[in-house]
């Protein structure tokens, strides 16, 4: 034996690591909560009925077989679940007896493994404790995760290879789980000549805290490298390079940018190769499956999120031209200027309600001094950092796996609206991290990590309610989502994980009921004509609101093939999940809201605002299905799974272990799985927001949204503040209007397109203007020019879809030849006139 | 935390509120930025998870999500109670909120902690000397306990030698540790040398693609005739550019007859008038730029 190894370390190392058997618990990392073991012996030795499972308190489910067989590689696998449990186990050897209370400060187990000699007594105290103890007998191994409701505990008794695979390369990275590198309070077993035994736990603390605190090296399976932090818990591992080159893309992309301000030829190719740059390397780099630990992962993850929010701040560094923002500019400068909440807004009235994004922002502004667009760009990155930092957290959390975290960030950046939606400042962007944040506390304090979560909890959806009423929608079924697998997996049912989608529901209820009533009826159109289109689909009827917009060809196909690969992968860990009779909540309600997202893609084919919807529910679907396709990227799921003896291959229960793959195997999946999220994300900034052809900022377009702000709309707004004053019915294309809404503080008028599309003036135009209170009209003479890119020049256009042609000179014109009509503003491209109601 | 952090906490809190409420601009951002951002977070993620296992990042997520919910929350009760939230509101409540949850530390979290701590210096100073009267040891107890200050000699040479050892690893690590953050740390600084060339290059586009100078010719809302049947109609030009100036202002009747002409000079760049023209006739304002015949700006202003 080596001298400079500990005895454990050394027969770690001398030990032949167990090639991966159908029926044998070979070595397992799966230990967390998104991993999945079972006990082999459950498709191969069926208990008997009328059997009753050794369960000595409920919430307690050992799969081990019962009564035990003198079988030498029986495993005895553990959820303890209720931490009051206590479990019996008496796997394989009848004189080996470990009895486990875990959670209780006070509990003690003991166990007995034949030799009467070897015995180890752990008090864990610590809930959260964790002990790894090979008593006496140097091949029994026993880990115990105790008080961690999904932990899972394992007894290998007496397996003759059980610890090839040493403690520290089982090492978790979230504290409460394994050789967290927190002081273990479990005594030590004695070792026949009184000396302490080695605690693999202890030497698993020392391994996370780094090669600084003496560890001994250990061999460690190549597969296994790669949960050990290799230069301690701050290791950055090789983020900085990979950040770097991502920083390129940056680069790359303002170069496209501002090519694209210059109408460039070579923009759009520079654009395309930045958006890889951007986001490529770092997905490599995180599913290279050899990444440093928690510090690289996060640090690439959030450098990912800051890289991509750069790329939607550079489309519009020196303002707010999202009509969105603008709206929001608009609530925010109110709150400044009056010192006041919930004062009228009459580019969007519902945000009167949900304050929230306009209380940061009017904080940030007042406190700093600088202006609101200065301070939004601020608040949005922050609230847009947090929610990503608290997706990893929840994640790393759930699947206790750096690399499962930061995959499933990177692949939420790859939904339809995270690059521009999901960071605008819009009132989503702000209740974003309350809405993860309160997932993260609920899933804690399900846990049983106290009451404080509980509270944070309660808090996080009364601030998401106050945020933003669609998130808190979807909060609410995300609460009752998890709440509801939860109570579905767990025997005895756990109904008090209901507690918090309840409170959820009552305090979104009593926001909308009491104080934002206005909202149902701003919610009530899209969701009538999604019914509508549905309605009108069942019966063949056919009309233009049921109509999608149509998608080029390439796009559809980029998407499709991104979802199929989505698919394929969902396909494969809910077949391995099924097989295994996976008990994890959280893997089945992820599994659940996999199956809404993929539904929720159907609404996208709905009528015109089906994409918008689609899209806006992808937000929250997009979540769960990250996390099942970063598990079956990271964890090598099997999608074309082996056969068996049988010659079965799709509904077989897998093997409890099969090692990852290596050498050209590892390479092709990563480079497999890097292309699947690259094209997702070409996919998503194809299809999300800006619109294909406003991809790059540019000069003007008609119907192009951002891309429609310029000077001349922006000076004839600032005119009609401060000549005309606020609150005039002023109607327009769709920029105009949400200009004048918002930097003009007029009440915009959207149902003027007819008055646009008249060839000539008629009494039923006049009659139109008197019906509409409209005070001002605004004409843009570009919209003669140009057709609309979004096609529609107008709100609520009556043409929409159906225009062929930009509107003429003599449409355009023939307000000037209305006597009683003023034109009042003039700067050579857009004209205001007075309609005489004013 | 512990006490040190706690009031270095403090000691922040209140010059960032203090920067944000009275120092120049620059000052006032980064207090405004810590206090909207950080301080209060951090402080109630002491508080709040005192007794809690969290990892790094989720500390690291806390401390911004919190203090995002507190400027919620601050508004909030702000605007219930009819404060005004202005700067003054936000600065104290953010600092109030942060010091407040500093209190409770120091107050309960601290003192608990203390408590837990096992209290060797208090038990020793809590022992009373009793003073005994010794016999002399006898030549073999001198020897054992010869022997046994011997040995514990040894063993605390041992321990200095060891702890020695020990330091120097410690050295060596730190050295090693250093090394590696300017390994890693480098990149990271290059990094944000790209992003910051990035976002300067997007900014120079942007400014000079969208920052261009709008002219505008306008006329306020006409009032309603006087007694001798007009009213005066204020003109405003902006925008003017001193290479097109001067300018020319015409106003012509329905029936094309010249109302009013004037000269506009480019001067700052604006031009505000105002005329006295007939309100029975539907009048034609033209503005055309030095040397034009066709007109460059027009306005309407119907009869009244």
């Amino acid at each position: 034996m080596d001298k400079d190894k500990t005895p454990d370390a050394a027969r770690a190392a001398d030990t032949p690591v167990r090639p991966a058997t159908p029926h044998g618990p070979g070595p397992r990392e799966r230990m967390s909560s998104i991993q999945q073991i079972e006990s082999p012996d459950d498709a191969t030795h069926p208990r008997r009925p009328g059997s009753a499972r050794p369960r000595v308190r409920t919430g307690v489910q050992v799969r081990a077989p019962w009564p035990p067989r003198r079988d030498p590689e029986a495993t005895a696998v553990i959820r303890p679940g209720d931490p009051e449990a206590t479990a019996v186990i008496r796997p394989g050897d009848p004189e080996a007896t470990a009895v486990i209370r875990p959670g209780d400060p006070e509990a003690t187990a003991v166990i007995r493994p034949g030799d009467p000699e070897a015995t180890a007594v752990i008090r864990p105290g610590d809930p959260e404790a964790t002990a790894v103890i090979r008593p006496g007998d140097p091949e029994a191994t026993a880990v115990i995760r105790p008080g961690d409701p999904e932990a899972t505990a394992v007894i290998a008794t007496p397996a003759r290879d059980a610890d090839a695979v040493p403690a520290a390369s089982r090492a978790p990275v979230v504290p409460g789980r394994p050789g967290t590198g927190l002081p273990s309070r479990v005594a030590a077993p004695q070792r026949a000549d009184g000396r302490d035994a080695e605690l693999p736990g202890a030497g698993a603390s020392r391994a996370d805290a780094g090669p600084s605190h003496g560890q001994e090296r250990r061999r460690i399976p190549r597969w296994e490298r790669r949960r050990v932090p290799r230069g301690g818990p701050w290791d950055l591992g090789h983020a900085p390079f990979v950040l770097l080159v991502s920083s390129l893309g940056v680069l790359m992309v303002a170069w496209a940018y501002a090519g694209g301000r210059d109408s460039a030829a070579g923009a759009p190719v520079a654009y395309w190769i930045g958006q890889i740059v951007v986001f490529t390397p770092v997905v490599l780099r995180l599913l290279s499956r050899r990444m440093a630990g928690v510090a690289e992962s996060f640090l690439l993850v959030m450098g990912l999120a800051i890289n991509q929010y750069l790329l939607k701040w550079m489309y519009s560094p020196d303002q707010f031209r999202f009509p969105d923002e603008l709206q929001h500019w608009l609530a925010t400068t109110i709150v400044l200027e009056t010192g006041k909440l919930f004062q009228p807004n009459p580019a969007l009235p519902p945000a009167v309600h949900f304050p929230g994004l306009a209380e940061m922002g009017a904080a940030i502004a007042s406190m700093t001094g600088l202006p609101v667009s200065v301070a939004g760009i601020m608040v949005a990155g922050v609230a847009h950092l947090v929610f990503v930092g608290v997706l990893f957290a929840l994640v790393l959390r759930t699947s206790n796996s750096p690399a499962v975290a930061g995959v499933t960030c990177a692949i939420y950046a790859t939904a339809l609206h995270y690059l521009f939606f999901s960071s605008m400042f819009l009132y989503q962007t702000a209740a974003l991290p309350f809405f993860m944040l309160a997932i993260w506390a609920n899933r804690r304090w399900r846990e049983g990590n106290g009451r404080v979560f509980a509270a944070i909890t309660v808090l996080s959806i009364g601030l998401t309610t106050v945020c933003h009423h669609v998130t808190a929608f979807a909060l609410v079924a995300t609460l009752l989502l998890v709440s509801v697998a939860e109570v579905a997996t767990h025997r005895p049912r756990r109904w008090s994980a209901l507690i918090m989608p309840t409170v959820a529901l009552a305090v979104v209820s009593a926001w909308i009921l009491l104080v934002a009533r206005d909202v149902i009826g701003y919610l009530e159109a899209p969701a009538e004509q999604v019914v509508e289109t549905v309605r009108m689909l069942l019966t063949n009827e056919v009309s233009a609101g049921s109509v999608s917009a149509p998608v080029s060809v390439g796009q559809l196909v980029l998407q499709g093939s991104g979802l199929i690969g989505l698919f394929v992968l969902y396909l494969a860990v809910a077949r391995d999940m099924v097989t295994r009779r996976d008990s994890d909540d959280w893997r089945w309600a992820a599994l659940a809201g996999g199956a809404i997202f993929f539904a929720g893609n159907g609404v996208r084919f709905l009528g015109q605002n089906g994409p918008e919807i689609a899209g806006r529910l992808s937000t929250f679907t997009y979540v769960p299905i990250s996390i099942i396709a970063a598990i079956a990227l990271v964890r090598a799921v099997q999608i074309l799974p082996a056969r068996d003896a049988e010659g079965r291959r799709w509904w077989v229960q897998p093997a409890l272990y099969v090692a990852p793959p290596t050498g050209r195997n590892l390479v092709l999946r990563v480079l497999a799985g890097s292309a699947l999220v690259t094209i997702l994300m070409i996919g998503a900034r194809a299809g999300g927001w800006p619109p294909l052809g406003s991809l790059l900022p540019g000069p003007y377009l008609a119907g192009g949204f951002e891309r429609s702000v310029d000077a001349y709309g922006v000076d004839a707004a600032n005119w009609e503040r401060t000549t005309l004053g606020p609150g005039h019915r002023v109607g327009g294309d769709v920029t105009s209007v949400s200009l004048a809404s918002t930097y003009g503080r007029q009440d915009p008028v959207r149902e003027v397109g007819s008055l646009y599309y008249a060839d000539q003036w008629t009494l039923d135009d006049e009659q139109k203007v008197a019906d509409l209170g409209l005070d001002y009209l605004v004409v843009d003479r570009r919209l003669s020019t140009q057709l609309p890119v979004s096609e529609a020049y107008f709100e609520n256009d009556p043409r929409a879809g159906r225009i062929t042609q930009p509107l003429t000179a003599a449409q355009i014109g023939k307000f000037d030849a209305l006597s009683g009509v003023d034109r009042l503003y003039d700067n050579g491209t857009v004209r205001i006139y007075r309609m005489g109601n004013a | 935390m512990n006490w040190l952090a706690a009031r270095l906490l403090a000691v922040v809190t209140v010059l960032a509120a203090v920067a944000v409420l009275a120092a120049p601009q620059p000052l006032a951002v980064a207090g405004a930025l810590l206090l909207g951002f950080a301080l209060p977070g951090l402080a109630l993620t002491e508080v709040l998870f005192r007794r809690q296992t969290m990892t790094a990042v989720e500390r690291t997520v806390l401390a911004p999500a919190l203090s995002l919910g507190v400027l919620v929350i601050s508004g909030l009760v702000g605007n219930a109670a009819g404060m005004p939230l202005d700067r003054a509101w936000w600065a104290v409540s953010a600092a109030a909120v942060t010091l407040a949850a500093l209190i409770v530390w120091t107050a309960v979290v601290r003192p608990v902690r203390l408590r837990r701590r096992p209290a060797a210096g208090t038990a020793e100073a809590e022992t009373v000397q009793i003073p005994v009267v010794r016999e002399a040891p006898s030549p073999q107890e001198a020897q054992r306990r010869a022997d046994q200050q011997a040995e514990l000699a040894r063993r605390r040479l041992a321990e200095k030698q060891l702890a020695l050892a020990q330091q120097r690893v410690r050295q060596a690590q730190a050295r090693e540790q250093r090394r590696r953050v300017v390994r890693e740390f480098l990149p990271l600084l290059l990094v944000l040398a790209v992003l910051g060339g990035a976002g300067w290059v997007s900014l120079r586009s942007a400014h000079e693609s969208y920052h261009v100078t709008v002219t505008t010719l306008s006329a306020a809302p006409p009032g309603a005739p006087n007694g001798d049947g007009n009213r005066t109609l204020r003109l405003t030009a902006d925008g003017l550019l001193a290479a097109d100036g001067p300018y020319t202002l015409v106003v012509t009747g329905a029936d094309g007859a010249r109302v009013d002409r004037r000269t506009v000079p480019a001067g700052d760049g604006s031009w505000t008038g105002s005329l006295v023209v007939p309100a029975d006739q539907r009048l034609t304002v033209t503005l055309y730029r030095s040397g034009d015949t066709t007109a460059y700006r027009t306005l309407f202003v119907a009869a009244s």
